[in-house]
């Protein structure tokens, strides 16, 4: 199916308006699972969540870099959105992973500069299943005491990657995991533990 | 994508008046700034229908954020009813057709002008700040390559010279409001024109607290429950100021409070300066010692509205506080616009 015919969000400000305010509860309550409204027709591979956020944040001023799985999507994000394709993970606004077990290490992204630490990357990491068990424990901005998020198909070396994040902050990436309609997000600032 | 959606708004405009574009940049500085709280990210800031200095920061916010589902409220130095709350809420409104209140505790928005509420806000809740200067260290280093290499380097301690100067000079920290900040133990951070009194509350606040500067084109965020310190010394610990005196209407002895001159004979009163919180306390029985004698009283200001003003004589401002800002700032032009002047005497007059 030619993706450049599939329809974007039904009713766009509205929908983006909503995708937008569970990502923004979502990065504000680190590890919190929420729902991202809009239903709409998704591009093969992609979860309605993935296809909602970056329908609601890409535009012509944001580079992406799509993984390999996520490739065949490119048409469709080019006609939505107009954003350009970013060729290395390190020139992207946003980066979007459709196989996790197999995504460039956290340090192959832009991580920003002390001075400009919003050039850095957002990833958007589609799982497949996101729930609220205990594999790891979040504290942090936005975490009243703490949170625990359980996300699958990231690999072991992955986990460690994030661990170390926060040492370099004010650098860093934040990154949103995507599965069906849910997000959970963690930013930067979020300490992991395994 | 391409088409856009009036909803419940003014015809001929987009929702919330901004274009789509202009929200996504705007969306994208915002979640950058929840994710490094308290640093400044530059935006694109729009020419928006009312002048820089009015506002224009958090009206984009409150633009970039709002849906039809969401309930605003608009407070300017903790009123409902002065000037810029009025028209900026009347903007909303007339721009998305979305639920207004005065209540806090209703609202999902809170935009406000120099003041927090003092009804505790909630998880869910979304503050939005309208900043005049958002850089902290702008009196002490102009230049902004060199705060934005502070900023990175963490070296704040030119901040700390300028307080340790105030302790030299005068016993004690001079800053009654705009008191810096520290964000999470990493960004220093300018609240706004906050009274100092408002600094706690920032403080592991369950709320979202979002900071728009329109004119300096900067947008800041404190996501919930993260640390916010006022800066100060071990042997001179932040503090905030407390009155003697009890609102006139209320009778609360624990909000912030804006002196009203009642009359050309030296005659004043203290009132709430959080409109709502006294309107909710008074409506619960609590009562204060009631303005002086001569004031003008709630069943006089209707027909006083008809004949106008010779016997509502126009207060001074209240002075001072905003001593140290630029007089073409955003605190300046709103001074002259309202503070505690006639806008807040003839609230005081008009409510119940």
């Amino acid at each position: 199916m030619d993706h450049a015919v599939l329809p974007g969000f039904a009713d766009a400000v509205p929908d983006a308006q909503g995708a937008f305010r569970a990502l923004l509860e979502a990065m504000s309550h680190p590890g919190r699972i929420v729902a991202v409204p809009p239903a709409l027709a998704v591009p093969a591979g992609f979860d309605p969540a993935t296809a909602a956020l970056l329908l609601t944040l890409c535009d012509s001023d944001t580079p992406v870099w799509l993984d390999a799985a996520a490739e065949p999507a490119a048409p469709w994000l080019a006609f939505h959105t107009g954003a350009p394709r970013a060729g290395q993970p390190s020139a992207a606004s946003f980066a979007v992973v459709l196989s996790p077990a197999t995504m460039p290490p956290l340090d192959a992204f832009n991580w920003g500069t002390d001075e400009v630490p919003e050039a850095s990357t957002t990833l958007i990491v589609q799982v497949s299943r996101l729930s609220d068990g205990a594999t790891w424990r979040l504290r942090g901005p936005g975490i009243k005491s703490e949170a625990q998020l359980s996300v699958a198909g990231l690999s072991q070396d992955w986990v460690r990657q994030r661990a170390a994040l926060p040492v370099a902050f004010p650098r860093g990436v934040d990154v949103v995991f995507t599965s069906g309609q849910l997000i959970a997000a963690l930013p930067r600032t979020t300490m992991l533990e395994a | 994508m391409n088409h856009t959606s009036a909803l419940a708004g003014e015809e001929g405009y987009n929702f919330a008046f901004l274009d789509e574009q202009t929200k996504r940049m705007i969306r994208r500085a915002i979640l950058k700034a929840v994710a490094i709280p308290g640093h400044q990210i530059p935006f694109g800031s729009r020419e928006m229908p009312l002048s820089y200095g009015w506002g224009t920061g958090g009206i984009q916010l409150t633009a970039a954020v709002i849906g039809r589902d969401d309930t605003l409220k608009v407070i300017d130095q903790g009123a409902d009813d002065t000037t810029n709350a009025v028209s900026i809420r009347g903007f909303f409104r007339r721009m998305t057709g979305v639920r207004t209140t005065e209540r806090t505790d209703e609202a999902t928005v809170v935009q406000t002008r120099h003041r927090i509420p003092e009804t505790p806000l909630s998880e869910g809740q979304i503050i939005v700040y309208q900043v005049p200067i958002p850089e902290p260290l702008r009196w002490l280093e102009p230049r902004e390559s060199e705060t934005r290499k502070m900023h990175g380097l963490a070296e704040y301690g030119a901040m700390h010279v300028k307080l340790y100067e105030d302790i030299v000079r005068y016993g004690r920290i001079e800053t009654a409001y705009d008191y810096p900040v520290l964000v999470n133990g990493r960004y220093l951070m300018r609240p706004s024109p906050i009274p100092k009194f408002d600094n706690p509350k920032m403080d592991r606040m369950p709320a979202l607290q979002l900071f728009g500067a329109g004119r300096e084109k900067r947008i800041y965020a404190v996501p919930p429950y993260t640390e916010v310190k006022s800066l100060d010394f071990e042997d001179h610990p932040f503090e905030v100021e407390r009155w003697e005196q009890s609102c006139a209407l209320c009778g609360s002895n624990d909000s912030f409070l804006d002196e009203i001159v009642t009359d050309d004979q030296g005659g004043h009163a203290f009132v709430c300066s959080d409109t709502d919180y006294c309107t909710r306390r008074r409506a619960a029985g609590h009562e204060g010692e009631g303005m002086p004698e001569g004031y003008l009283q709630p069943s006089e200001a209707a027909e006083v509205l008809h004949h106008p003003p010779s016997a509502l004589r126009a207060p001074s401002p209240s002075g001072g506080r905003d001593s140290d800002l630029p007089p073409e700032g955003e605190g300046g032009a709103q001074r002259r616009k309202g503070d505690a002047s006639s806008g807040t005497a003839f609230r005081a007059g008009l409510r119940p």
